[in-house]
């Protein structure tokens, strides 16, 4: 199963984000499809958050995201975040 | 220069910053992001301090720490050298000298000159010798000046130094701050003098004089037994404030002497006595109204 149809998954990776981000909102906040950087964003999320983002998830799954081209592309949404961690 | 108000925020050492930050929102509705414990710890000092009173656009932040982001910087070693990995950007970026600073003067909304300054031993007391000069040089019309420190687990190790005991004396996080300004009007007090002595004589000497009357005196954890009976003898009468037992004890907690001095003693001047870590004598005389 893609990670984007795992309900579970996304919701890890939406707490995910709200921990290490630092974040004063829940999981219900952020939506599977929204923008999850720039001014664009609901959430609002930056370059540092990014990075933030990216070493926690090396610690936690183990996956390197190694520049920041696909950094940009994985992170745009739950959507395709929960996709690069469980492609299949 | 004159203290319009002070804060004396102290706590039992925390591990989360959560509690802290439900408390924060009592007095700013600012979401402060990324920060860690040293970071809250000021901004809770210096808000309670302002009591949400607006602040000039060009008042100064003078931050005195020993130990700085302790936290974070233990985080990032850990990170680096035990875990092998990278260490995390908002945990780096903390561990940055003035980033407390910039989160005081950006909450503040103040675009005045923000340092962070940290002298072994005696930091609280050379921010106010710093402000005081700036005041003098017109640089400055209003600052804040803190004492801020996470708790450490040494206390033992810094009261073997004077082989005194601990025992009486609980370590807490702490965050005491001065608004300080030029004029008199509105003041609660007055730092009158900061003064350094290589010698406990000429210390004594100096302060039979400059000593108000009636008198609180307290020591700083470092002051000697010996030197104890010394500031004793040359202010005969003087009432001690035994704040570390009161209140426990921070790396900046000259701080908190001086904070809780105004909060708490109208009338009446303090003489608080601390030493260098070199062994010099550091006197700060102030007044409350």
């Amino acid at each position: 199963m893609k990670g984007s149809s795992d309900k579970k998954l996304k919701d890890e990776l939406k707490q995910l984000i709200i921990d290490e981000c630092d974040l004063d909102i829940g999981i219900d906040d952020i939506g599977d499809d929204d923008v999850l950087f720039g001014s664009d964003s609901p959430i609002g999320l930056d370059s540092v958050d990014a990075l933030q983002i990216s070493i926690a998830v090396q610690d936690k799954y183990g996956l390197v995201i190694t520049d920041s081209k696909t950094l940009r592309k994985v992170m745009k949404s739950i959507n395709t975040f929960a996709d690069f961690v469980r492609p299949e | 220069m004159y203290v319009h108000s002070s804060s004396a925020f102290i706590c039992d050492p925390v591990d989360t910053i959560d509690g802290m930050k439900e408390d924060l929102k009592k007095y700013t509705d600012y979401y402060f992001r990324r920060i860690n414990k040293f970071i809250m710890l000021s901004l809770m000092g210096v808000h309670q301090c302002i009591h949400a009173s607006p602040v000039s656009p060009s008042a100064a932040v003078y931050l005195a720490t020993e130990n700085g982001n302790l936290g974070d910087t233990e985080n990032v070693l850990e990170q680096i050298y035990r875990k092998n990995s990278f260490p995390k950007p908002f945990n780096f970026i903390n561990t940055m000298s003035n980033t407390a600073s910039f989160y005081v003067a950006q909450s503040l909304k103040t675009l005045g000159r923000s340092i962070t300054l940290s002298s072994k031993n005696v930091s609280f007391e050379r921010a106010l010798e710093l402000a005081k000069t700036d005041f003098e040089l017109n640089h400055i019309t209003e600052a804040l000046v803190g004492g801020v420190d996470e708790a450490v687990a040494s206390l033992d190790e810094r009261c073997a130094k004077n082989h005194e005991s601990c025992h009486n004396i609980r370590m807490v996080e702490g965050s005491c701050w001065l608004r300080l300004k030029p004029e008199k009007d509105g003041a609660a007090g007055e730092i009158i003098d900061v003064r350094t002595f290589a010698e406990m004589k000429a210390a004594a000497r100096w302060i039979e004089g400059a000593a108000g009357s009636p008198v609180t005196l307290a020591f700083g954890i470092f002051t000697t037994p010996a030197d104890r009976i010394e500031w004793r003898h040359a202010l005969p009468g003087a009432e001690e404030f035994d704040y570390l037992s009161g209140y426990g004890y921070y790396d900046t907690a000259a701080a908190l002497a001086i904070s809780a001095f105004f909060l708490r003693f109208s009338g009446r001047s303090l003489v608080h006595a601390n030493m260098t870590a070199d062994g010099q004598h550091i006197v700060t005389v102030c007044k409350s109204y």
